[in-house]
């Protein structure tokens, strides 16, 4: 199994105004694994490991939630839009369906 | 006129592919050069200036440049993990990265730029990759990493990483001399069943398509690495591009840090002299 | 008498017929070298094969390369009579330009003489007349 899955990197804008929409950009590493492929050496199927479940969290509650499939490509990138109304935290929860959960919360503080 | 400029490639000692590459020889005729140790080498004249292929390089990746710069580059995770292992102590002489160089190896600042340089132990060219892993086996008495590992290109990259924004200088003067016309030979050499030289395609055809594949130039090829790479969908080395390549020219693949593959480095890390380090680096 | 007279038409029939396979065997050189312009067709745009695409234009392929010179108009220039010039283009272009970065197909076993004969075939049917 590849080494370092699951890292994460969220990038929010220097400076948040209060009731500004901002852009949130974010990366995880993950090998989105489609299950179609074959491995050259053994001939084998490799088994299918993805990302199905993206869901996140401001101040606790649940504003978006995805479902994505094995047509997402390696280490997903993914940008979202938010009010920044409050002060509270981003919490982005990732599962794939081996039940690995991945998660990172970033706080928002607008000014 | 032209006889005047064979006259010069006679006399001069820089090899004319050098000349050529930097575009003081104007349009050349089929002809060969020859290296100081008397090896011919293909003499290949870019079939465009850089400013046009810069152009038509914007024209067809732009958008797409643009758009792997929004979204980030997913190499920027093993710094972090770098970072550790040069303060991680291994081996049998309880020492890590950190016990010589200082603090995460902070004194290593800069150490990047001149390599690949000549080692007199070796007998030869001493690569960034090869340089971390000696130290380790003398230094350290830790085992060497594999190439291409997860660790490998964390470590490296991370103290690489040390040296960004500062110039490429690599030095041919010397010893390193006969192991830079050895790469230099090596990179104009025909090989593989398709019979391609890297020179062939990266100076004399670049900026033109081959499928839907735009051609690099031979410019910032070798200030970047180990890079990200979207095709193989994670890291790996300069290396690990030649060996790529050569495979696709259906050419024999010398392995991971051999003589060849390490002049090669040499001969393209020096074309490159003066570019400013940016690792970890972005292709597509 | 009906018998006969079918005996002396079957006589001839096996007379003009041996004439034709005469004729057929006496052109047998002109023929072996036809080719299949349709299996050449497919030799030209599979990248295992010729993969002449990722150089040159050719018709109906999705984004050629543009390093060789489009085969469309190139091949407007040669008659029938030139056809071994083609053919040695794709076995061994050295021939003409020591220095091409064309890869010698027939030299270096990439492709079989029966599989760079089809393609000339299918080259030659892009000629308009």
């Amino acid at each position: 199994m590849p080494q370092g899955i699951g890292k994460i990197k969220i990038r929010l804008p220097r400076t948040v105004r209060k009731g500004q929409v901002i852009a949130v950009k974010t990366l995880i590493l993950h090998p989105m694994e489609t299950g179609l492929r074959t491995d050259k050496k053994t001939k084998k199927k490799i088994p299918a490991y993805y990302i199905n479940d993206v869901s996140i969290y401001y101040g606790g509650q649940l504003i978006t939630h995805e479902d994505w499939t094995i047509a997402v490509s390696a280490n997903p990138f993914m940008s979202f839009y938010l009010k920044a109304d409050k002060e509270a935290p981003l919490k982005i929860v990732w599962k794939d369906n081996k039940g690995g959960v991945y998660q990172k919360t970033v706080q928002i503080t607008p000014r | 006129m032209y006889k005047k400029i064979s006259i010069l490639l006679k006399t001069l000692v820089l090899p004319a592919a050098v000349m050529l590459v930097t575009g003081t020889l104007g349009v050349g005729t089929w002809a060969q050069a020859a290296t100081q140790s008397g090896n011919k080498i293909e003499k290949l004249t870019p079939s465009m200036s850089y400013a046009e292929y810069q152009k038509r390089y914007e024209k067809y990746y732009g958008d797409f440049t643009a758009q792997m710069a929004e979204e980030g580059n997913p190499a920027e995770f093993l710094l972090d993990d770098g970072k550790d292992l040069a303060n991680k102590v291994v081996g049998s002489k309880g020492k890590s990265c950190a016990s010589c160089h200082g603090k995460d190896a902070l004194q290593l600042k800069g150490a990047a730029t001149t390599f690949p340089k000549y080692n007199a132990e070796l007998k030869g060219i001493m690569t960034f990759p090869l340089q971390i892993n000696t130290c380790r086996e003398k230094q350290m008495g830790a085992k060497p990493l594999k190439y291409e590992s997860y660790d490998q290109l964390a470590l490296t990259m991370y103290i690489k990483s040390l040296s960004n924004g500062m110039p490429i200088k690599v030095s041919i003067d010397g010893p390193a001399r006969p192991f830079y016309e050895k790469g230099q030979v090596a990179y104009y050499k025909r090989q593989g069943q398709l019979n391609f030289s890297c020179a062939i395609c990266h100076v004399q055809y670049a900026g033109y398509k081959a499928r839907s594949n735009l051609i690099s130039n031979n410019k910032h090829h070798a200030d970047h690495w180990p890079c990200y790479r979207l095709k193989w969908g994670k890291t790996g080395s300069l290396q690990r591009r030649f060996r790529g390549c050569l495979k696709n020219m259906r050419a024999k693949k010398p392995p991971f840090q051999s003589e060849e593959l390490r002049n090669m480095e040499l001969y393209l890390t020096y074309l490159n002299n003066g570019d400013l380090i940016q690792v970890p680096g972005m292709r597509m | 008498m009906k018998v006969t007279d079918r005996v002396d038409s079957r006589g001839n029939a096996g007379l003009w017929a041996g004439v034709a396979v005469f004729f057929m065997i006496a052109a047998m050189p002109l023929w072996a070298h036809a080719g299949n312009a349709k299996q050449g067709e497919k030799i030209a745009k599979t990248r295992s094969l010729g993969n002449c695409v990722a150089c040159h234009y050719l018709p109906k392929v999705e984004s050629p390369g543009d390093i060789g010179p489009n085969l469309v108009e190139a091949m407007q220039e040669y008659t029938m009579a030139e056809r071994k010039d083609v053919v040695q283009w794709i076995r061994d272009a050295r021939e003409f330009n020591p220095h091409t970065i064309m890869p010698p197909f027939g030299t270096n076993k990439i492709l079989t003489p029966q599989q760079i004969d089809d393609v000339v075939a299918y080259l030659y049917t892009l000629k308009k007349k």
